[in-house]
C-alpha cells in the first residue's frame, strides 16, 4: 500500500473537508451539500461499514450494526416502526418498489409530479393509470381524486411540496377522503429533512441529497409493512426488499444527516417569504407562479425576459438559481409544471432557498435581480410596461 | 391536420389591424413584439404566428397580465396562429 493511502488523521488530505459555500446557492430544491460534519461521519463509515452487512464475522456485524442504527434513525424520525425503512440505490428503484405494492390498483398520479415518475407510471404495463389535473395555483383537486379512489382502489403519487413551484398539496383533506383500499404514495423529497413533513401518507419517498446527505441511495418508508402486499423477491437482504448488499456508508451518513437537518428548517420558509414580497414588490411584471405558501420553493417568471440569459447573468454574480423555461431545458419545451398550471415559461426563475441565508444575503439577491432584468429587458427591446 | 380551438365567439371574424409573422423566433422573442404592436395600436386585433412551444404558455399568460383577451388560436402544420384583442374591449 503507498504512502499517500495510509495518512494519519493530521495529514491535511485525510483531515480536510470541504465547507460548502451556500452564500449565494439558491437551488436548495437541486440538492444540499453535505455539511462539514456529515462529510466526517461519512469518512468515518468508510471504515466502519465497508463489510458486507448480511455476513457473519465481526466487521460484517459491525456494519449491519451501522445500518440498524440508521434503520432505527429515519424510524424515529418519522415515528414508524424500523420494519417499515427500506434503503434502495436510487430514488428511481424506491419509486418502483413503492408501486410494486399497488399492482391490482389503479395508479393516479398529480400532473405535476417529477417528469422521471409520470413516465414511469406511463411505462407500467399492470395497471391502469390516470393524472390528477391541477388547478392554475397547483393543487390537486381532492373531490376529483376522492371521485377515482370512489371508482377503483387507487394508489395516488403525489409530492407533499411541489419541487418546481413550491405549492403544498392538500394531504390531510386527501386522506380524509380514502377507504383502507386506497392509498397514498408521498414524494417527500421538497420536505424531509427541512420542512414540516405531512404524516397522511401510507407510503414515503425521498432522496438523501435533498437534506444534504451523501447521494447513492434513496428512502422508501411504509407505514405499515405488515400490509404492505409487495411481491418478495428471492434475492436481496432485509425481507427481500432492498439490495442485498446495501452502501451502508452513503446510508448511515444520510441519516445522521437526516437528524441534524431538523433544528434548521423554518428559517428558509421566513427567508423565502420575504423573497417573494420584496421582488414582487421591486420588479414589473414579475408573477409568482402557482401558490408556494409556506414553502422554501418559488418560480418567479419575469415578462420580456429570456430564462437563460437571465440565468448566466445571475450566475457570473455568483447566484445560482434553475429555470422552468424550454430556452434552459434540453427538450425546448416548457416544463410540464408550468403548462400544466398555464403559467407563462419566459423569464422563469426558480428560487428555492438553502438553510441559514440570512435577510441581508437575500436582500442582496433581490438588488442583484433587479439590475438584471432592468439590463435585459432593455437589450430585448421590451416596450416599458 | 387543423386544429381550431375557439376561445371566445366574438370578434374572430373581423380582419386584425396588425399581422405579426414570429416564426423562427424563440421565448421571449414572439411576446416582446407582441407588446410593442400592443403599444402602438393602442386597441384593437392584433394576429400573431409563431412556432416557438413556449408561445403556446406565453402568449395566454401575457394576455392575462396585460388584460387583453386572446379571442382565437389555430393550430397550423408547423405553427400556431394567435388572434389578440386589446385595449378597453378586452376588458369586458
Amino acid at each position: 500500500m503507498s504512502a499517500s493511502a495510509t495518512g494519519s488523521p493530521t495529514d491535511p488530505a485525510v483531515a480536510a473537508v470541504n465547507s460548502p459555500n451556500l452564500d449565494r446557492y439558491l437551488d436548495a430544491a437541486s440538492g444540499l451539500p453535505m455539511t462539514p460534519a456529515t462529510q466526517q461521519a461519512l469518512n468515518a463509515a468508510w471504515g466502519l461499514g465497508w463489510a458486507d452487512a448480511s455476513r457473519r464475522y465481526p466487521s460484517a456485524r459491525q456494519s449491519r450494526r451501522l445500518l440498524d442504527s440508521a434503520r432505527n434513525s429515519v424510524a424515529e424520525y418519522l415515528g414508524i416502526t424500523s420494519a417499515g425503512i427500506f434503503f434502495l440505490p436510487d430514488f428511481a428503484a424506491a419509486f418502483e418498489l413503492a408501486i410494486s405494492g399497488y399492482s391490482d390498483r389503479h395508479i393516479a398520479v398529480n400532473a405535476v409530479e417529477d417528469a422521471a415518475i409520470l413516465q414511469a407510471i406511463e411505462l407500467r404495463h399492470d395497471s391502469t393509470s390516470s393524472k390528477l389535473s391541477v388547478s392554475g395555483d397547483g393543487h390537486i383537486d381532492v373531490g376529483a381524486a376522492a371521485h377515482v379512489a370512489h371508482r377503483e382502489p387507487t394508489a395516488f403519487v403525489v409530492q407533499d411540496v411541489n419541487l418546481e413551484i413550491g405549492c403544498r398539496q392538500p394531504l390531510k383533506s386527501l386522506a380524509q377522503h380514502l377507504d383502507a383500499e386506497s392509498a397514498v404514495i408521498v414524494d417527500a423529497r421538497a420536505t424531509l429533512g427541512r420542512d414540516r413533513v405531512s404524516d397522511d401518507w401510507d407510503l414515503l419517498i425521498s432522496d438523501p441529497k435533498m437534506w444534504g446527505g451523501p447521494p447513492g441511495s434513496a428512502l422508501l418508508a411504509i407505514r405499515a409493512p405488515e400490509r404492505f402486499p409487495a411481491a418478495r423477491t428471492s434475492v436481496g437482504g432485509f425481507g427481500g426488499l432492498e439490495p442485498a448488499s446495501p452502501p451502508v456508508p452513503l446510508i448511515a451518513a444520510a441519516a445522521l444527516a437526516l437528524e441534524a437537518a431538523t433544528p434548521q428548517a423554518g428559517s428558509a420558509q421566513a427567508i423565502s417569504t420575504f423573497l417573494r414580497s420584496e421582488i414582487i414588490d421591486q420588479i414589473q411584471d414579475c408573477e409568482i407562479v402557482g401558490h408556494p405558501e409556506s414553502s422554501f420553493i418559488t418560480m418567479f417568471s419575469f415578462l420580456y425576459v429570456a430564462a437563460d440569459e437571465l440565468i448566466d447573468e445571475l450566475a457570473q454574480l455568483g447566484w445560482s438559481c434553475a429555470s422552468g423555461a424550454s430556452c434552459t431545458s434540453d427538450t425546448q419545451r416548457p416544463h410540464h409544471v408550468l403548462t400544466e398550471v398555464g403559467a407563462s415559461s419566459h423569464g422563469s426563475l426558480r428560487v428555492s432557498v438553502p438553510p441559514q441565508l440570512t435577510e441581508n444575503q437575500a436582500a442582496h439577491f433581490v438588488s442583484d435581480l433587479t439590475r438584471v432584468v432592468a439590463k435585459l429587458r432593455l437589450e430585448a427591446g421590451a416596450p416599458n410596461p | 391536420m387543423t386544429e381550431s380551438h375557439e376561445t371566445s365567439n366574438e370578434s374572430s371574424a373581423e380582419a386584425p389591424a396588425v399581422t405579426i409573422d414570429a416564426r423562427g423566433l424563440l421565448c421571449p422573442a414572439p411576446v416582446i413584439e407582441l407588446a410593442k404592436a400592443a403599444a402602438e395600436l393602442k386597441a384593437g386585433l392584433i394576429e400573431l404566428v409563431a412556432d416557438d412551444p413556449a408561445a403556446e404558455t406565453d402568449i395566454p399568460a401575457w394576455c392575462r397580465m396585460r388584460n387583453a383577451r386572446l379571442v382565437h388560436r389555430e393550430s397550423q402544420s408547423n405553427s400556431t396562429r394567435y388572434t389578440i384583442l386589446i385595449g378597453t374591449q378586452a376588458h369586458g
